[in-house]
C-alpha cells in the first residue's frame, strides 16, 4: 500500500498494540452507553434513545476495529 | 495473509449515510414507542431501521470484516450476532415497559450490572485473541455469533441492574 509517510517499526507495534485493545474497549463502552441509555429512557425522557444510537455505533465501530476505522476516516 | 479486497468511497459513504438513517429509525421508534403514541408507527420505523441496518451492514459491516473472520460471502458473524442480540434487547425493554420487572434488592442490581459485563467477555477474549494473532482464525462461525448475541443482550442486563440499584 503507498502512503505518504514511511511508519517506523516502533509506531507500527505501538498501533497494533492499540488495535488488539480498541475494539474490546469499545464493546465494553457500548454496553455501558446503550444500558445507561435505557434507563435514561425509562426514567427520564424517550429522547435519550439518541444515546442508545451513539452507544450502537460503539459496538458498530469495535466490530470494524482502530485500523479500519482509521482507513475509512480517511477515505470519507 | 490475504489482503481485504479494495472499495470505493462511494460505497462506504453510501453505507455510513444507510447507517445514519438507521440509527434515526430506530431514536424515532422508541421515541414513539416509549410516549406510546402510535405503536403501529413506532413498529413501522423499526422494521424500516432493520431494513437500514441490514443494508448497512451487508455493504460496510460484513465486506470490512471479510478478512477478519475468513467468509467470503455474508455479514461478519460477530456484527450479525451483536446487531441480534441489541434488537433482542430493545425487545425486551419494550418488554419490560409493558409488563414490568419483578422488584428486586440492591445486591441483584450489583449483580445483574456484574453479569452483564461478564457477558461480553467471550466475544472480548475472542476478539483479542484474534487480533494478536492475525492470521489464525480458530473459532467456529457460530460461536462468534452466539457470544456476539450475548453481548448485544448484555446492555438489558445492565439496565435492570440500573434499575434495580438506583430505583430499589
Amino acid at each position: 500500500m503507498n502512503t505518504s509517510k514511511e511508519v517506523t517499526p516502533a509506531e507500527n507495534r505501538k498501533e497494533k498494540l492499540f488495535d488488539v485493545w480498541f475494539s474490546e474497549l469499545l464493546l465494553f463502552a457500548g454496553v455501558l452507553l446503550t444500558g445507561w441509555s435505557y434507563f435514561l429512557i425509562v426514567n427520564v425522557s424517550p429522547l435519550f434513545t439518541a444515546l442508545t444510537v451513539v452507544g450502537i455505533f460503539c459496538f458498530g465501530f469495535s466490530c470494524l476495529g482502530y485500523t479500519r476505522l482509521k482507513k475509512l476516516i480517511q477515505i470519507t | 495473509m490475504k489482503q481485504p479486497p479494495n472499495r470505493s468511497a462511494s460505497d462506504l459513504k453510501f453505507s455510513l449515510a444507510v447507517l445514519v438513517f438507521a440509527g434515526a429509525c430506530i431514536t424515532a421508534s422508541t421515541t414513539i414507542a416509549v410516549s406510546g403514541k402510535a405503536l403501529f408507527i413506532a413498529i413501522f420505523f423499526a422494521l424500516l431501521a432493520g431494513v437500514a441496518f441490514y443494508t448497512g451492514i451487508k455493504k460496510f459491516g460484513g465486506p470490512l470484516c471479510k478478512d477478519r473472520v475468513g467468509s467470503e460471502n455474508g455479514v461478519c458473524p460477530r456484527c450479525a450476532g451483536i446487531y441480534s442480540g441489541l434488537a433482542l434487547s430493545i425487545i425486551g425493554l419494550l418488554g419490560y415497559l409493558l409488563f414490568g420487572a419483578p422488584i428486586a434488592s440492591k445486591f441483584a442490581g450489583y449483580f445483574a450490572v456484574g453479569f452483564g459485563f461478564i457477558l461480553i467477555l467471550p466475544s472480548a477474549i475472542q476478539g483479542y485473541l484474534r487480533r494478536k494473532q492475525r492470521a489464525a482464525i480458530n473459532a467456529p462461525r457460530w460461536s462468534v455469533f452466539i457470544f456476539g448475541v450475548l453481548s448485544g443482550v448484555s446492555p438489558f442486563a445492565v439496565f435492570l441492574g440500573f434499575q434495580w440499584l438506583l430505583k430499589s
